[in-house]
């Protein structure tokens, strides 16, 4: 570099230093007009935050991880157990990634797939209106394979989610979270479907633990690594009982909460959970707004493939197919077992209609009843209706729970569950 | 930008230095005393790591992470300026993160349309044109000199504390940032013609 280059570097950086102070600070006067032009432009694109919720989410997400590879390890049986800060000083939750333990989906071909279908759903219907009384409370304690019930003997997840209930969301006891929730934790609310981290999990259920008065486990299934629950919760705000569905995937490996998805009805608290992150009454409306056209969209397709009528004619399924996307996903009684895909090779209307038909051919008189519930959360609509068949000359009613995953009007996804079998799957080689 | 790290008088460096050794020996016993340094340095950490990641979520989780192991390195920090300890662990979690970088596939798309809050306040009194230009031509630079200059604009670091945090003397830092100045004015003027 020679002389001027030198000065010119220099001015540059004290330029740029008198830029970052005052955006408005006056140049050098040596220094070249394009290279004060590039300067005042590159500061001006400075990405520096004003978001306090952001700032605080951080920070509080900071403490907890740096805190968290000093201090409790989670125990496999629910209760936290504290160690030695020393012994586990250099112990790190070896919670899974998102992924690792998300469930998966096995895409089956679409004939393998429906026969499956029509399987699990005999299955599902026999015990639903033969065997067993209707309107059961199913509890974990049935229904459970060999294989969970090993695995519970190894891990309490029923005393794990009740800690997690009681302790947490209840009573909003969360000095010892870190022995519930993955450090990775991801919690899925109400109403954007956007993950969150293990801050804002803690600011919700703070909040919410404030409102709840009382929880009530309507049921529960675990398999592997999840738990499914159905809760009525009490909310002080209005005094109202709220239904509400939880997923949540439990890492068996660690012990702890990987991943919950939790739905509320709740305006109190949807309301609350917006503010909280910062949303503008315009995208309240934009919300509220597709909140209200998702639950459109799934009643009209609940109404016209469980209605009465024996089988569906041209203009149902042309209406159907309006609805669905053509690479549409059915999840039925497992999201992890069995799913069923609209593809290429077979139109999504010619699709529906052989479920639909293999429906009939089991149960020729089943069909939808009423609408128990039915609300939205972001992209999701959660449904709970009643169909009625007819077994042995004696109606039957049982309780479905529709899940449908919408995304530009268009519903993608879909899972079905009954009371009996609340969305416990069974898999291809079942 | 906070007024409190903007590049300063050797009296004011001395008595921050001071104030934020002072803070750093208390968080060696309660991590909270860490939370003025936390203050002071969020917005300098974050619009680093959204500089680099050009990732909402990305930078918030890598602002979380940096500050992690910031909070668990307190009682190694050995003296010096914290704003380029700080910036040296920011710097290392970077290079880390695009060497482990898999490809990554969004959950939902959805997610994305909430609120837009990539770019910046400043960033609006540039027109979109010339903001879009910025971008571009500093996308085209190595990875070691967008750090550089992130760690200039964004961090706001002196290059005393950029040659501290990157291994250079400040000399070497001055002209890297005038080569690098010199760079994007040719690919800025061409933009903008």
């Amino acid at each position: 570099m020679n002389d001027y280059e030198t000065h010119q570097a220099k001015q540059i950086d004290a330029y740029l230093d008198a830029l970052i102070r005052n955006i408005d600070a006056p140049p050098p006067v040596d220094l070249e007009p394009d290279t004060v032009n590039l300067l005042h432009d590159l500061v001006s694109t400075q990405h520096a935050p004003d978001d306090n919720a952001l700032m605080k989410r951080v920070w509080i997400r900071a403490l907890f991880d740096a805190h968290d590879s000093q201090s409790v390890k989670p125990s496999l049986n629910g209760s936290p157990t504290k160690k030695n800060l020393q012994e586990t000083a250099m112990t790190n939750l070896t919670a899974s990634t998102f992924d690792s333990k998300r469930p998966r989906s096995y895409r089956l071909p679409t004939t393998v797939a429906v026969a499956t279908l029509v399987t699990v759903f005999f299955v599902t219907v026999l015990i639903s209106f033969g065997s067993l009384p209707g309107n059961t409370t199913h509890s974990n304690a049935t229904g459970l394979t060999p294989l969970q019930e090993q695995a519970d003997e190894e891990i309490d997840i029923e005393a794990l989610f009740n800690r997690y209930l009681n302790d947490v969301m209840q009573n909003g006891h969360i000095s010892e979270i870190d022995t519930i929730l993955s450090p990775e934790h991801s919690l899925f609310i109400l109403h954007d479907n956007r993950t969150t981290n293990l801050n804002e999990t803690l600011d919700f259920l703070l909040e919410l633990s404030e409102l709840i008065e009382h929880i009530d486990i309507i049921d529960t299934i675990t398999d592997e690594n999840s738990i499914w629950a159905r809760l009525d919760i009490s909310i002080e705000v209005d005094g109202s009982s709220k239904s509400a569905i939880i997923v949540a995937y439990v890492d068996r490996d660690t012990g702890v909460f990987t991943e919950t998805h939790l739905a509320i009805a709740s305006f109190g608290l949807e309301l609350m959970l917006l503010r909280q992150q910062n949303v503008d009454s315009g995208q309240r409306r934009i919300d509220a707004f597709r909140r209200e056209n998702n639950i459109s969209i799934a009643q009209q397709a609940i109404e016209i493939f469980w209605s009465q009528s024996s089988s569906l004619n041209e203009s149902d399924l042309e209406m159907l197919a309006t609805l669905y996307e053509p690479d549409y996903q059915l999840h039925v009684n497992d999201e992890t077992r069995t799913v069923l895909q609209a593809q290429d090779d077979r139109p999504l209307t010619e699709f529906l209609q052989v479920v639909r038909a293999n429906l009939r051919a089991i149960n020729p008189q089943i069909h939808l009843t009423e609408f128990i519930d039915i609300y939205a959360s972001g992209n999701y609509v959660f449904a709970d209706v009643t169909l009625q068949s007819t077994v042995n000359e004696e109606a039957r009613t049982v309780m479905v729970s529709f899940v449908y995953r919408v995304v530009d009007d268009v519903i993608v996804e879909e899972w079905w569950s009954s009371d009996i079998d609340l969305l416990q799957f069974a898999t291809a080689d079942d | 930008m906070n007024p409190d790290v903007l590049p300063m008088s050797m009296s004011q460096f001395n008595d921050l230095a001071d104030e934020e050794r002072h803070y750093m020996h208390q968080a060696c016993k309660d991590l909270r005393a860490f939370s003025p340094l936390y203050a002071r340095y969020f917005p300098l950490v974050y619009g680093y790591c959204l500089r680099r990641l050009n990732d909402m979520q990305e930078a918030e989780d890598m602002t979380s992470l940096i500050f992690a192991r910031a909070l668990r390195s307190v009682e190694a920090y050995r003296g010096g300026s914290v704003r380029a300890w700080l910036f040296t662990i920011a710097h290392n979690a970077i290079i880390n993160h695009y060497r482990d970088r898999k490809p990554r596939i969004s959950l939902d798309a959805s997610a994305l349309e909430i609120i837009d809050h990539t770019h910046s306040p400043t960033e609006s009194i540039l027109s979109e044109e010339r903001a879009e230009a910025i971008r571009k031509i500093v996308a085209t630079l190595t990875a070691d000199d967008q750090s550089l200059l992130s760690l200039k604009i964004d961090a706001g670091l002196t290059s005393e504390e950029i040659g501290q945090t990157l291994g250079l003397s400040s000399g070497a830092v001055r002209v890297r940032l005038h080569r690098i100045i010199k760079r994007l004015r040719a690919l800025y003027l061409e933009e903008l013609r």
